[in-house]
This record gives structure tokens, sequence and C-alpha cells, in this order.
């Protein structure tokens, strides 16, 4: 209750003003280029020069001077430099004490340095001048939060929202606190709308669930729980109405950060303007590598391939002190020409990555996949049995090395792979299909089990999907059950008719028609043959394996 | 506004930060206010005591994702006379493919000794009580030969004979070094590849814990990330400067769990058990019964990524009972992100009763501009995160926390926390100063006072407040005062060895929990000291926790002002319970399974 009134105190006294002689000027904050200046970035570079030499030129003392003094301040601020950015945005203050902007920032910095009171002083100290923005009040009641008062964060989320009904972030606070207050419903009653407008942001859905676990549903919870990406990278943020931050955002054209929301836009499917930002990131640092790579992976997916192949040379050339840099240009650059069906220009490039690096499990299977669609079906088993070596705790590499052994017949071998590969990773629903299959195509007494691969079928069941369905129909067909197994084969050709996928679907037909004329399948992997993973559509989901 | 409203502001905050004072229940001092000087509550009686090593990380320039990682320690007793000796991981030259080892310029130079150390403790005590600490480096003799590039250690008896094993976690494949020592002779033997423990991947931390009650200590290891220096991506800092890399530049790895077959043998459990699909970015684990359902949980802290709870299900319906199996529900129990949502880059964790309710908490470390996170286990394995009322949130805002201790430093019945900071993004000011390795930040000790944490006063801290790349901390009493001690580890830095000499007056009583059929500790067993009708103070029996550490196992309990206990009962793992009456404050008591009285559990 007296650290609330203290607060308020703090806040009051600022509204009232004063009217005390004023102290002498102190002298300005020495502040420096970065040390490191000739490694950064060049369009970074630039930026710096452009600033610092406005603010040289600018008279000293002046109002202008401030302006300039706090565009440097925002240039330190947005590539990290904490020290120097605060500085020069005390330096904008003293200069001109009437700009809220120089003491919000100086807000953000203190609250990075877990400087709660200077920040919680800074930030009002913005609010009293600029009584029309919100911001402020929304990083005073944060601070509040934090600190547990959580009276005053409410009232400073209240009148920031007085200011800007639709602050999220504002919006977002009261709904904290109605949690902290022990009212879930409260909180969902604002946060859920919040969410409708912002469907994405990991953050929101897990306050939301925080709350259901507050009124104890725990199966809501968990649903909005799962909604929670993995990983920060992947996290969507709230978007905030906050134009001054923003303006230090978007200074940043750093090629870290113009990568980071390129890969953000492209994993999003805004694969355009994902490549645009990669785009951008060359143009801020042409001489790396490694945006060259980038820009190409992306020019790869929205179908210009033969820019990215530019690209990556490009990257080849520039990577040559670093082997490290050197084998990923190689390795990008021959799963493009694969794609391209370039199989004799790409197999070299794999050889360059493996002389540098012979533990590439990447490059490994990539050769693996040229030698099978060479037919060269002997050396591509080589290829994966050398990557299960290294990589045995991989599904999809065990999978590919058992293929090849079925592929070339060797049916013993590729049986005791499978099984030591379950035993060892346990779920690998693609390795128990795999083995359901061999179970079910085999003539031999002592392969053919058509329980075992039924079992397993049960065991690998789930949303089926193509790869499912045509193991299904095999196994069925095995068992004589030709009726359920055209069915699952029907299913499995129209998804592969809807989705175009034609060299998959010829492969479909033709087993389609072993199974009309009452005749199982011999050949549980052909050559050629890829996995593929598309759902069958939903009307077919309820269907038992058995 | 003019300046003038801005000076009555500068009038208003002292009077509002009066105010502020008054009303605090727990005054907040500054860090450096000017206060009388108090006496440091850890002193580093390293060099004094012969423990003279200093870490290597290797670096020579290249922003290798390895160099400011490492390293870790142990304290553990290694041939079983009663104190506690010490074992330092190492790092190692990195030489960048391709390039002739000789023609690499390091940036720092190479250690005396390389490889990971060993060192004796030789504790004496003289009639009159006075202890003194000295060292022999013991590394040649033992046969013990860590040369890989070190991370982290685990320390327990793995086949039950009595004497305490190691796990060398390295960047590349580990080691499991099985104790033979004799007649007060230390001797090691490398058993990995016959044992079947080894991982070639990045591992960091790793544990020791029986997860089906079998009498014999299984192994979890836990993997960081897929890098190696043939994949090594140049990264930048936002403007552009070549930087160290994060987590996320690299494909996360899956953790391994390893049962132990009882024979000298380990067998891979980790797909059998569910644990397959977990690839993440692990630095630090626990092992404890965080449900209180009597089976040990895994709680595996990721850098940048979802934190894990493997909640352990027992041999579960369905299953073809070959293999214990685990589920992660970190999500639904409130542990896997912060509690604004947000994955954020967990590093060290501990498991402790830090509320006093008789359930473990966990409390974790986190990047400058994170927090470090309380998550207080709410009962039954349902946790809130508490980290900003615990007061451990603000302090740790603009500080990179690796290793933490749990730690009774005054005795007064309440853990506290101390844990060791560094950087792994360059601070400016020492970037400035052309320091080479600008990593540098000062460690944090907080006292618990009731559930809430108050950092303590600058001149307290004495060593602590050194700016250092800290990494590890493992914490046991070396030389056995009834007061916790600590050692810590700097990356590119000496090992500091801290000697408690808070000398609160307090009471105490130390408990070494040894099982019927095997002559070791019983780790995952839970202690509880009944102080009086209202109070039991809960610890766990265990090594491990921190960053890359492995702790003394002994449960050292504080008692304050009371100068008796009632009792002091045993949860056994496997859940028989006994209890001893009439134990001795200030003094260790070993309590043997089946020499106290059977208690019977309460429906």
């Amino acid at each position: 209750m007296l650290a609330s009134l203290a607060l308020c105190l703090a806040m009051l006294l600022v509204l009232t003003g004063c009217s005390e002689p004023q102290p002498p000027e102190a002298p300005l904050a020495v502040v420096a280029p970065p040390v490191d200046l000739a490694e950064l970035d060049l369009a970074v570079r630039q930026q710096f020069k452009e600033r610092w030499d406005a603010l040289q030129a600018a008279t000293p003392g002046s109002k202008e001077s401030a302006t300039r003094w706090g565009e440097v301040g925002q240039w330190f601020d947005a590539y990290h430099y904490r020290d120097s950015a605060d500085a020069s945005y005390a330096n904008a203050a003293q200069l001109d004490a009437g700009e809220p902007r120089w003491p919000y920032y100086r807000g953000h910095i203190a609250l990075d340095r877990g400087d709660l009171d200077m920040a919680m002083e800074e930030f009002a100290r913005a609010a009293n001048l600029a009584p029309d923005m919100a911001a402020p009040r929304v990083q005073m009641g944060n601070i509040a939060m934090t600190q547990l008062h959580v009276d005053v964060a409410k009232d400073a989320f209240d009148r920031a929202l007085k200011i800007d009904a639709t602050d999220p972030e504002a919006q977002l606070g009261l709904g904290r606190v109605a949690l902290e207050q022990g009212d879930p419903e409260g909180a969902r009653e604002i946060l859920e709308p919040l969410l409708q407008s912002q469907p994405d942001v990991g953050q929101l859905h897990y306050l939301i669930g925080l709350s259901w676990r507050q009124s104890g549903d725990r199966v809501k919870a968990a649903e909005h729980f799962s909604k929670v990406p993995q990983e920060s990278l992947n996290q969507v943020p709230l978007s905030t109405s906050d134009p001054w931050m923003r303006e230090v955002q978007l200074l940043d054209r750093g090629v870290v950060t113009l990568t980071r929301r390129g890969v953000r836009e492209i994993q999003h499917g805004e694969l355009r303007h994902g490549t645009l930002l990669l785009a951008q990131a060359v143009k801020a640092n042409p001489s790396t590598a490694e945006t060259h790579i980038n820009y190409a992976q992306a020019l790869r997916r929205v179908g210009r391939p033969n820019h990215a192949r530019d690209e990556l040379q490009e990257a080849l050339r520039l990577a040559g002190d670093s082997p490290e840099t050197t084998a990923k240009a190689h390795l990008a650059l021959a799963s493009l020409l694969t794609s391209m069906g370039q199989l004799d220009v790409a197999e070299p490039h794999l050889h360059e990555v493996l002389d540098f690096d012979p533990r590439s499990v990447d490059a490994l299977l990539q050769l693996g996949r040229i030698k099978q669609r060479q037919g060269q079906v002997e050396a591509a088993l080589g290829q994966y049995a050398a990557a299960r070596d290294l990589a045995g705790e991989r599904e999809d590499v065990c999978f590919w090395h058992a293929a090849m052994l079925l592929r070339l017949d060797r049916i013993k071998l590729a049986q005791d792979a499978l099984q030591a590969d379950i035993d060892r990773l346990g779920e690998a629903r693609s390795l128990r299909l795999l083995l359901a299959r061999l179970f079910a195509a085999k003539d031999s007494p002592s392969t053919k089990d058509v329980d075992s691969a039924k079992k397993l079928l049960e065991s690998a069941a789930g949303q089926p999907d193509v790869f499912f369905a045509e193991t299904a129909a095999m196994v069925a067909a095995a068992d004589g059950a030709f009726a359920q197994a055209i069915s699952w084969q029907d299913e499995a050709v129209a998804t592969l008719a809807e989705s175009r996928r034609h060299a998959a679907l010829k492969t479909a037909r033709r087993r389609l028609q072993l199974y009309r004329e009452g005749m199982p399948c011999r050949n549980p992997w052909e050559d050629a043959e890829s996995m593929v993973t598309t759902k069958i559509r939903t009307s077919q989901t309820e269907r038992n394996p058995s | 506004m003019t300046y003038d409203c801005i000076a009555s502001l500068r009038r208003a905050t002292p009077l509002a930060a009066i105010i502020t004072l008054l009303a605090s229940p727990y005054p907040t001092l500054a860090a450096d206010d000017g206060a009388v000087a108090k006496t440091p509550i850890f002193v580093d009686v390293a060099p004094a005591s012969g423990l003279d090593f200093e870490h290597w990380n290797g670096m020579s320039g290249q922003h290798y994702f390895i160099e400011p990682v490492g390293a870790g320690a142990a304290l553990f007793d290694v041939d079983g006379d009663g104190d506690l000796d010490i074992f330092l991981s190492q790092g190692r030259l990195l030489e960048p493919p391709g390039v002739d080892a000789k023609s690499v310029q390091p940036i720092f130079a190479p250690p005396k000794h390389s490889g990971g150390r060993l060192y004796r403790n030789d504790l004496s005590i003289a009639e009159d009580g006075q202890r003194t600490l000295h060292f022999t480096d013991v590394t040649e003799s033992s046969g013990l030969k860590a040369d890989g590039y070190g991370m982290g250690v685990a320390a327990a008896d793995i086949d039950n004979d009595g004497r305490i094993d190691l796990y060398l976690t390295n960047f590349g494949s580990n080691q499991l070094w099985r104790n033979v020592s004799k007649d007060g002779v230390i001797r090691f033997v490398d058993v990995t590849e016959q044992a079947g423990v080894d991982d070639s991947r990045w591992s960091t931390s790793a544990s020791f814990a029986d997860i089906d009650a079998d009498g014999w200590l299984d192994l979890f290891v836990v993997n960081y990330v897929d890098f190696r220096l043939k994949n090594h991506q140049p990264c930048r800092s936002p403007a552009g400067r070549p930087d160290f890399c994060g987590p996320l530049s690299y494909r996360g790895e899956g953790d391994r769990l390893f049962r132990n077959r009882g024979d000298g043998t380990f067998v891979d459990i980790t797909g059998p058990a569910g644990l397959l699909d977990g690839k993440s970015s692990g630095l630090g684990v626990v092992a404890a019964d965080l449900d209180s359902d009597g089976r040990i949980d895994f709680y595996v802290t990721n850098d940048m990524r979802q934190n894990f709870l493997w909640r352990n299900l027992g041999h579960a319906a369905g299953s073809d009972g070959a293999a214990t199996k685990f589920e992660n529900v970190a999500l639904e129990r409130g542990v896997a992100v912060s509690g604004m949502g947000q994955s954020q880059a967990s590093m060290g964790v501990v498991a402790g009763d830090f509320d006093n309710d008789a359930d473990d908490d966990l409390f974790m470390t986190h990047l400058n501009g994170d927090h470090n996170t309380m998550y207080i286990n709410e009962g039954e394995g349902y946790f809130d995160d508490r980290s900003t009322a615990s007061g451990l949130a603000s302090p740790s805002m603009s500080m990179t926390g690796f290793g933490v201790a749990m730690i009774d430093f005054d005795n007064d019945g309440w853990l506290d926390v101390m844990v060791a900071n560094g950087e792994v993004r360059s601070i400016e000011a020492q970037a400035r100063a052309n320091d080479p390795f600008p990593l540098k930040q000062a460690n944090l000790l907080f006292r618990n006072r009731n559930g809430r944490f108050i950092e303590v006063e600058r001149g307290e801290l004495g060593v602590l407040a050194k700016m250092e790349v800290s990494r590890s901390l493992a914490v046991g009493d070396i030389d056995n005062d009834g007061y916790a001690d600590v050692l810590l580890t700097n990356n590119s830095g000496p090992a500091r060895l801290l000697r408690n000499q808070a000398a609160s007056g307090a009471h105490w009583i130390g408990v070494r929990a040894v099982l019927a059929d095997a002559p070791r500790d019983a780790l995952g067993a839970k202690v509880s000291v009944v102080v009086d009708a209202t109070t039991t103070l809960t610890r766990r029996v265990a090594t491990d926790g921190s960053y890359l550490a492995a702790s003394d196992p002994r449960v050292l309990v504080g008692l304050g002002t009371r100068n008796a206990v009632t009792a002091v009962r045993v949860i056994w793992p496997g859940g028989a319970e006994e209890e001893w009456r009439d134990l001795a404050v200030d003094q260790y008591h070993t309590l043997t399974q089946g020499t106290g009285r059977s208690i019977e559990a309460s429906p």
C-alpha cells in the first residue's frame, strides 16, 4: 500500500510541475564511434557515417544538435551498443528537455539493465512530456507488474487505454493483472478478443491457457498451451502500437535482422516478401558468402532456380578462405542442381563437401539420392549405410538405408536393419510401415508374415497419408482382402492425382491394377519410389487398418 | 514541459524512494550504496590450498560456438576418506579444419597441464578444530586421462562397490571412468566402451538416477546442438560484427537415457522410453520426483527452446515392458516457458524446496535482458512462475546466468541462491577497452527470507563481485564444518574454491543416506528433518543440477537457533520410509537403510 502511495506520489509531483531556477548546464557525455566500425555491415557503416557527420555539422548546443544526438543514439540502440546509446540520448535530452522520445528510450535501456527505478523515472518523464502517448504508460504498468504493484499497474494500463483504446500491450497488461488477481474469467474477457485479432501470438495462447488452468479446466488449458511454439525464434510477437520503438527497430538494416525477418516471412508463407528482405541483406553486405546462400535458398523457393544458381556460385567465390562456408555453398548448389535434374553436375559438389567433412550426413544423403536416380542402387546403398553409421538416430537415414536393401532384394538384411532401428528409435513410424511392407510383399515363408505386418500397421496408425494407405493396401492384399486393398489404393491414387505427383501416381496405379486382378504386390519398394506423406482426405480417416 | 519540471521529478524521486524503503518489508539495498564494509561470506581459498587450475577454452579468433560455453566441476569423495575431492573439466585447442595445428595462435596461453584435473583433498582438522585444506593434483597417478574438450561431470557409484565413478561429457566422445581406488591409492579405469555409454555429440550436463528403482543408477545425458568445427557458421552481431552464434543457428540434438543393467553395462533406451522426439538444445538437467508419485522425473533446460519435464510413467500399460516410459508434460505443468509464454535461454537449473513446503521447486538461469526464473511447485508437479514475487527476477535482468547453487549458506533453514554470471555476447565497454574476451560479469548471491530473496550487500560478496566469465557452481562442505562451500569455474579463468565463513553461529545437521544393498549414496532419496511440531525441512539426496556440475550428495540442513531436532526421516528410492531420533546436531550422520524405525505409508 505504502509502496503504491510512493509511486503515485512520484507521478503526482511530476504532473504538478515547479518553478525552480535553472541549474548550470553539465557538460555533454563523450561518445565515440564504435571501435569495431570497420567490421560492421556496409549498409550499417554508411548509416552511422550519415548520422555521425550530421551530428558534427550541427551547431553545438542547438536544438538541431539535440535531434542529431538522438538519431545517433537510435543508431547505437538499434545495433545494441547500449552504453553509447544511453549517453547519446542523455545528451539529446539535456539539449532538448521537451522531447519525450529520449527519456523513453533511456527507460528501455534501464529496463534491459534491470534498473527498474531508473526505468520508471524515465518513463514517467516521457509520459509527462507526451500526454497523448500510451506507450510510456504501458511500460510503467509493466514495471509495476514486475514489482508486483498490481493496483499501480492496473491504473497505468487503464490510463494507456484511455489514450488508445486498442493498445494491444495495455490490453495484455490488464489480462496479466486479472490473472495475478485470481480472476481468470476476467483475464479471458480481455485476452480472447485480443487473440482473435492476433491469432498467431503464442504468448496470448499461453496466458489464456494459464487462465483455464486457474479455472480448473486442464483440457482447455492444454489446447492453448499446444499452440505455443517450441523455439523462441518462431514466436510471433505481439503486434504493438509503439511508434517510438518501431522507429528504432526499422532502423536496423543489418544483415542479421534482415535475414531473420526474411526467414520468418518465408516460414509464414510470404515467399516474395521474404525473398525481398534477403535480397536487401545481400545489398547490406554483398561481400559475405552467407547472405548469398540465404538469398539463393529463397530464390529457389519462389521458382527462380537460375538466379539461385548464380547466387550460389557467387557465394562459392566469396567463401574462399572459409572451408566451412565453402562446404555449405557446395551443399546448397548440389541440392539445387539435383532438383534441376543436373545430376552429373551436382555430384562433384557433394564430393567437395565430403572431402572437407566426411561426416556430413546431408551430403551423404544427397549423394545417395543422386545414385538412386542414376539407377546405381548399390552405390546409393553405400551412401545411406555411411549416413546411418553417423546418424543412426535419424529415422529418415535409417529409412533410406533399409529401402535400398529392399531394392537390392537383400530381404534378411533389410529386415534385421529395420528391426534393430525400430528397437533403438522407438516410434519410428516410417520404419514400421516399411517393415510391414516387407512382411506383406515377399513370397518366401521365412519373410511373409501377414500377422506381423498387420500389427506393425496398427502400431503406425495415425492420420493416414499416402504412404500409410499404400502400405495398408499391400498388407490387405497379402491377406487376400482385395476389396479392402483396392479401397485403400484408390484413396492413395486419388490423393496423388490431386497433388500432381506423377511419378508416384504411376506406381500407385500399377499396384491398383494388380489388386483389381486379385494379385498381391511382390515388391515392397519400387525403383525411384519416394515416401509421400500427403494426407488422405478425412472421409477415410476412420477406417480400421485391420 | 520545461527543465524545471524535470528538476521537480529529481526532487520527488528521493522522497518517493524513502517512502518505498519504509514500505517494503525487505529493504532492497543498492549494490554499492557506500555502506559500512562487511565481511565477505565466501573467501577464495584455491591459491592457498594448492588448487591451481586455470580453464583454457582454446579460442583462436574464429568465434567457435563452443568457446564461451564450458566448463564444469565436481565435488565428490574420490577416496572414501570422508572429505570432498575435486575434478575440473578443461578445454583444448580448437584447430580450424584444414589448418596445421602448429600454425594456430590461441588467444590465451595453454595451461601448464592439459586435460581435466583431479585433486585429492588432504583436509586436516587440528584438536582445536582448526581446519586446513590442502589439495594435491593426482591426475597422472590416478590414470584418469580426460583429454577431450571437457564440458560437464556427473559423479555417482554406478557399480555399487562403494566408490564414486565419473562420467565426463565432452564436445565429442564422452567418457565413463570407473573408480578402482584401493588402500588409499586413487585409480580410475576407462570403461566407456564396455559400458556402452558413449555419445559422440556435444554433451553438456548429465545426471545419474535410478529411474526404475532396481537399485542401479541409470544415466541421463543432455546434448546441446549439432555444432562441429566443420559446420561452423560465421555469426554476426546485429551490426554485422563477427560474434558468437546462438543455439538456434544449429539443429537441436536429442538427449540420451541409458539403463544400467547392473553388470557393468548400460543399454540405450532413449527411443523405447519415448525421449527420442525431444530434439532441443539441452544444457542442464535435474532428476527429482517433481510430482510426488514416487518415481524420478527429469527436468531439462533448453537454450532458446521450451524446457522439458519428462514425467516418469513407470512401465506404462500396453508397452512391451522393456523400458520405463516418459512423457514431456512441461507445458501443461507450467515449466516449459516463462510466465509470459516465451521460451527462454535456460541454462543452469536446480531443484529444491525453496519455500519449505516439502516439495521441490525449480530455479534456472537465463540471458541478459531476460530474468532468471523461479517455478514454485504448487503440489503434485504443477508449477507457477513466481520469479517476480521471489525477488530473483530484476537483479538478474542485466546478467547472463549459468551455474546456480542452492545453498543454505547461513544455516537458517532456508535455501539461499548463488548464481555464476558471464556473458555470451560482447559487452561494449569491455570491447572498447580491447579486452580479448569481453564477457565478464560479477556473480549474484541472495539470502532467502521466508521464500523471498534479498541480494546480499556488495561488501559481503567478496570475490563473487569480481568481473569474470563464470560458469559452473558445485556445492559441498569441503572442510566438513557444517557450512556449505562452493567450487566456481571461470571460462578462460581460474577455478575458485569459495570457503563459507558466514560464521552465523547457527546450528545444523548433516546426513549421508546410504542404501542397504549397496554401500553408496541413496540418490533420489528424500531427507526430512523434523525440527519441531510445526517445522519440517525436506531436502533431496542428489549430486546433479547447476550447470555442468556434480555436487556433494550429503544433505546439510541449517537449523538456525534450534539446538535439537525431533527426528530425521528418509524416504528411500522405492518408497520405504524410516525414522531416526536422538540425532545430535552440529555433526554429520550416516543413515543406512534398514537401521531406522520403519514408518508405514499413510493411506
